[in-house]
């Protein structure tokens, strides 16, 4: 479903990924671990097409087609989405109003039809049960005033309602208690499935404990230096960062 | 009355100019009381011996109107009332003017308690005297006077609208409002100003509000002037003991205007919240002035502008507050936010604070920037085309302004007038 060969990328003319490869397949969950630095979240804004990163070198492609070349509102509609470490506060613009605007453009864009206000309403109280957010949430400014846990949870509802392909979730486990960890952790599962490729971005293994990867990589210095099946997340929890330097 | 005023200096004017105006004058006179004649004579020499406002005056630095001295305009001819359902506000009871006019066969029946039009147009303080506000005062053809006893209650919102239908040629029109509320009334009074087609027009209008102690106003306008009217309004509110003026302003329209937006919290308590949102394009100037006098203790003020240029278009956002000696623990809180959309575009704002009391709490900040890029970049991640996350971004920075309006069916129609601000199209109208 997503190769990426050999990608380099530059931010503010500072090179960040240093040749990253890797492949995630149908159906499979990847972690992406690394300490602070080594350019999970570039990676993570590349594949999402955020201005200001630059590759230099490198392919990445999805479902078969190059993914670089096009805009990140059509990367959306292809199904990529993007989990934001920091999402952002839109204040007056409320959540509904964003999600069915944004759940309509990615229709439009497949040549889809569009939901009605009924539709749309039944399809987001549901996936909001889900989530645990309420209706006066759903009501108010996009993030406005929401706390660290529920912008990571207004994230994953946002993933849910817009059903991608393929889920990029940066540091989405970062500032969430262990209440807020499970609901996160749960809406993830639910998102698991043959057609579907998540690919976790993490400092901490902790994430891990409740959405378990069929493989994780490590990251240090813009390159994924070691690959392993989910035993490797328990061994850099042992054994931390620290010893990549030596590596 | 002290008729004898002193009027700030302005340009002089040519005889043919001023030919015009004295006609104009008899024109007026013709619908109004012999009695008014004296006093608007006296205006007129005023107006005719300070001229237009223009740069050398320090509040006109940044609109100039003396070159209007130079058009001799004529009063716009009576016109009757177009088709005004479109501008029906569902709930209100409506008063239109055309050209200056009231239109009583397009206008609701107003109880008789609540309007006594042609009354003579109450005279309040003057902070901020010139040659326009002299004008407006010796040539108001007409005007709503509204009068709400102590204690009442404005069951139906009043909608107040001024069209004006501009003819070939370049005429003028001159409008006199006044509004008092009682002890203890309250209301919501909704102005709006609309234009049939974009030819020229030139327009003054006077506000005056007065509420007394206790008395609840929720003031709304939307000037919504077509894209040939040079537009002129002055405002003054003045607010007794305890009394609320909560006031939202949407510029969305014009070539050239200036606003003089001023309030008095002339007694202990009376609290003020002022907002108004302008969005400016093409090579429309928009120019508010504002002017808050805490003139007794325990005043609260609050103003929030925003203001959107794009294209060649100007905005000025000029906002004072006076803190007067004896108005301790005053509150008074200024923000003005800026959005600059094309590199052509202007916007000036400033915040003026004068503060001759120390046991005050005063606030004031001003920003001017662009679109923020992650809160685009989040939108587009998520399926909006890059116009449609632009536009949304745009209006929900706006629209914070009109949140406050609590008569609903008024701020639906301000959403409905700001959106039509916006060239793009919005994928749906976000909800108010």
């Amino acid at each position: 479903m997503l190769e990426i060969r050999d990608l380099h990328a530059r931010v503010e003319g500072r090179t960040i990924l240093e040749g990253i490869s890797l492949e995630v397949a149908s159906g499979e969950v990847h972690a992406v671990m690394g300490p602070n630095g080594s350019g999970k979240s570039t990676l993570a804004n590349v594949l999402a097409g955020r201005d200001g990163y630059e590759v230099t070198s490198g392919t990445v492609r999805y479902l078969g087609a190059d993914l670089l070349g096009i805009e990140p509102e059509a990367r959306a509609a292809k199904g990529v989405f993007l989990g934001f470490q920091y999402p952002v506060e839109i204040p007056g613009v409320s959540n509904t109003y964003f999600l069915k605007a944004a759940l309509n453009a990615q229709r439009r864009q497949r040549g889809e039809a569009e939901l009605d206000a009924m539709d749309f309403l039944s399809l987001v109280k549901a996936k909001a049960a889900t989530m645990k957010i309420d209706m006066a949430m759903l009501q108010r400014g996009v993030n406005e005033g929401f706390s660290g846990g529920e912008k990571k949870r207004n994230e994953i509802l946002q993933m849910l309602v817009l059903d991608p392909r393929l889920m990029i979730l940066d540091e989405t486990d970062s500032g969430l208690d262990i209440d807020a960890l499970k609901i996160v952790a749960d809406g993830i599962n639910l998102m698991r499935g043959p057609q579907k490729g998540i690919v976790l971005v993490t400092h901490y293994q902790r994430l891990l404990d409740y959405v378990t990867p069929d493989r994780v990589h490590v990251l240090a210095r813009g390159r994924i230096v070691r690959s392993g099946g989910p035993e490797l997340a328990h061994e850099l929890e042992e054994k931390g960062y620290g010893w990549l330097d030596a590596a | 009355m002290n008729w004898k005023r002193k009027v700030m200096a302005g340009s002089t004017l040519p005889d043919a100019t001023r030919a015009a105006y004295e006609a104009a004058l008899q024109s007026v006179m013709t619908s109004r009381p012999a009695s008014e004649l004296p006093a608007r004579r006296i205006d007129l020499d005023s107006f005719f011996e300070s001229g237009f406002p223009g740069k050398v005056l320090e509040d006109w630095r940044y609109t100039d109107l003396s070159n209007l001295a130079a058009n001799g305009y004529s009063l716009a001819p009576d016109s009757p009332a177009p088709d005004v359902s479109a501008w029906r506000i569902e709930g209100t009871l409506l008063l239109v003017f055309v050209n200056g006019r009231f239109r009583a066969e397009a206008s609701d029946a107003i109880p008789k308690a609540l309007l006594c039009r042609n009354s003579g147009l109450i005279g309040t303080e003057d902070s901020r005297d010139d040659g326009v506000a002299r004008l407006n005062a010796a040539l108001a053809q007409d005007g709503a006077v509204i009068y709400l006893e102590p204690g009442a209650g404005l069951a139906t919102p009043l909608h107040i609208l001024s069209i004006t239908n501009p003819g070939a040629e370049t005429a003028m029109s001159h409008l006199a409002h006044t509004l008092e509320f009682g002890a203890g009334a309250t209301g919501t009074v909704i102005f709006e100003d609309a234009t049939t087609g974009d030819a020229a027009h030139f327009q003054t209008q006077r506000v005056q509000v007065r509420l007394q102690d206790g008395a609840r106003l929720e003031l709304i306008r939307v000037q919504g002037h077509g894209l040939g009217v040079q537009a002129v309004s002055r405002w003054d509110a003045h607010l007794g003991r305890d009394a609320h003026l909560n006031w939202v302003n949407l510029d969305a329209g014009g070539a050239l205007v200036r606003n003089d937006l001023c309030a008095n919290l002339a007694a202990p308590g009376a609290s003020l919240s002022l907002s108004g949102v302008c969005v400016a394009s093409g090579t429309a100037h928009v120019d508010n002035h504002t002017r808050i006098d805490h003139s007794a203790p325990h005043g609260t003020s609050r103003q929030l502008y925003r203001g959107i240029a794009t294209d060649r278009a100007r905005g000025i956002f000029n906002g004072k507050v006076v803190v007067h000696p004896h108005a301790r623990r005053s509150d008074s809180d200024l923000q003005i936010a800026n959005l600059l959309l094309s590199p052509q575009a202007e916007i000036n704002a400033k915040p003026e604070l004068q503060i001759d009391n120390d046991d005050v709490k005063c606030a004031h900040g001003s920003t001017c920037g662009q679109l923020d890029e992650q809160a685009l970049h989040y939108l587009r991640s998520r399926g909006l085309p890059l116009e449609a996350a632009r536009q949304i971004l745009l209006y929900a920075f706006a629209h914070e302004i009109l949140r406050p309006i609590r008569f609903a069916p008024a701020r639906e129609r301000l959403s409905q007038r700001l959106l039509a601000r916006f060239p793009g199209e919005l994928p749906v109208l976000p909800p108010s």
